[in-house]
């Protein structure tokens, strides 16, 4: 695959992560706020920011003009 | 000169197995299309013959009606029973249009800007609207009712209004993305050469040549919005139920009894406009969705 490509499709993937992993921390802010039990909100955080970091890993590894 | 003609087989010289030849990969093709043809139509055949079925032959299994009424319209369409079917029609109306609109217009702006635009993570956000579109719907249910009682919206149009444009924004980008990426650059340059400035190229010189696609995306972005019943069950009131609400809770005229024949006659209704404006528009319907599908 061309590097611009997979850049491109790595960006894409960024973008997808970002959304859920923004969706999951305002679902865990709020449980917290609201002294609900958080956990299980802030475990699917941490999932969604892992992906996203080696997403973003990933891309930078990516040489592009 | 020794000349060669090739000899013709008569039919006479032609082995019987050979004169006719059948492609058993094609009937297998057309058998298949045939079923799945069945499949797909066979509910929307039967709720047509069941709108023209009299009442007391509602649970008939013939396959075409034997007591063809047309009291189920009627009924449909009447008031005596607490059914607005009329006036959800004009709902329908009222919210797919202004969803289209609306839609289409900001849709315009980001799909010129994704497509025709070069600036830093455009493709992040490519991905925050896909990423958008994927987020269930059902889970936007209870924060958007709690937020639409707050602020008084519960049961106003704009409270349908705004989640269904939330759906169909995503569709609109990506339809007319492709669309716009198709578009030769060398119109623009030119405009641009002549004068123009970026945006009077965008709005007179790409925009009257994107007019198919925005066509066919403002047809399915309302078509989206016209089916829609999750959200619109739960934050329409009773003047601005859409027709799907007022379809699934229609009453009949005893208490404990589904009105099956009326609610397949106002279900026969709502979908006739659909299906010809789909057939009418099929190509450019199916043209829109596979843009920029095939390269050159």
């Amino acid at each position: 695959m061309h590097p611009r490509a997979k850049a491109q499709r790595l960006e894409v993937l960024i973008g997808i992560l970002g959304f859920f992993a923004v969706a999951a921390l305002v679902t865990t802010v709020v449980a917290e706020l609201r002294g609900q039990p958080a956990l299980r909100p802030a475990m699917v955080l941490l999932g969604f920011v892992l992906a996203l970091g080696g997403a973003i890993w990933w891309r930078r590894r990516v040489p592009v003009d | 000169m020794a000349s060669t003609t090739a000899t013709v087989p008569t039919a006479a010289a032609v082995p019987a197995t050979r004169r006719r030849s059948v492609n058993w990969a094609n009937v297998r093709s057309y058998l298949g299309i045939v079923l799945i043809v069945i499949f797909c139509l066979a509910p929307f055949y039967w709720m047509v013959v069941t709108a023209f079925r009299d009442v007391g032959y509602t649970f008939d299994t013939t396959p075409w009606p034997t007591h063809v009424t047309l009291d189920n319209f009627r009924t449909a369409f009447s008031t005596k029973l607490g059914n607005h079917f009329g006036r959800a029609l004009i709902n329908s109306i009222i919210i797919g249009v202004f969803t289209t609109l609306l839609a289409v217009l900001a849709g315009t702006w980001c799909a010129y800007a994704l497509s025709r635009l070069q600036f830093r993570f455009k493709f992040v956000v490519l991905g925050l609207i896909l990423g958008a579109s994927m987020f269930p719907g059902v889970a936007l249910l209870t924060p958007l009712f709690q937020l639409f009682t707050n602020i008084h919206w519960i049961g106003q149009y704009q409270a349908l209004i705004i989640p269904d444009i939330s759906f169909a924004l995503p569709l609109t980008v990506y339809t007319l993305t492709a669309f716009f990426s198709e578009m030769p650059w060398e119109l623009e340059e030119a405009a641009v050469v002549d004068g123009c400035t970026p945006g009077q190229a965008f709005r007179k010189v790409l925009l009257p040549l994107a007019a198919p696609g925005l066509f066919t995306t403002a047809i399915l972005a309302f078509i989206s919005a016209w089916n829609e019943f999750l959200l619109a069950s739960e934050l329409s009131g009773d003047k601005t139920q859409p027709v799907t609400v007022a379809i699934a809770y229609f009453t009949g005229s005893q208490p404990h009894q589904e009105p099956y024949t009326a609610v397949m006659a106002a279900g026969t209704i709502v979908t006739i406009p659909l299906v010809i404006l789909v057939l009418l528009l099929q190509k450019r319907i199916v043209a829109g969705l596979t843009a920029g599908g095939v390269k050159g």
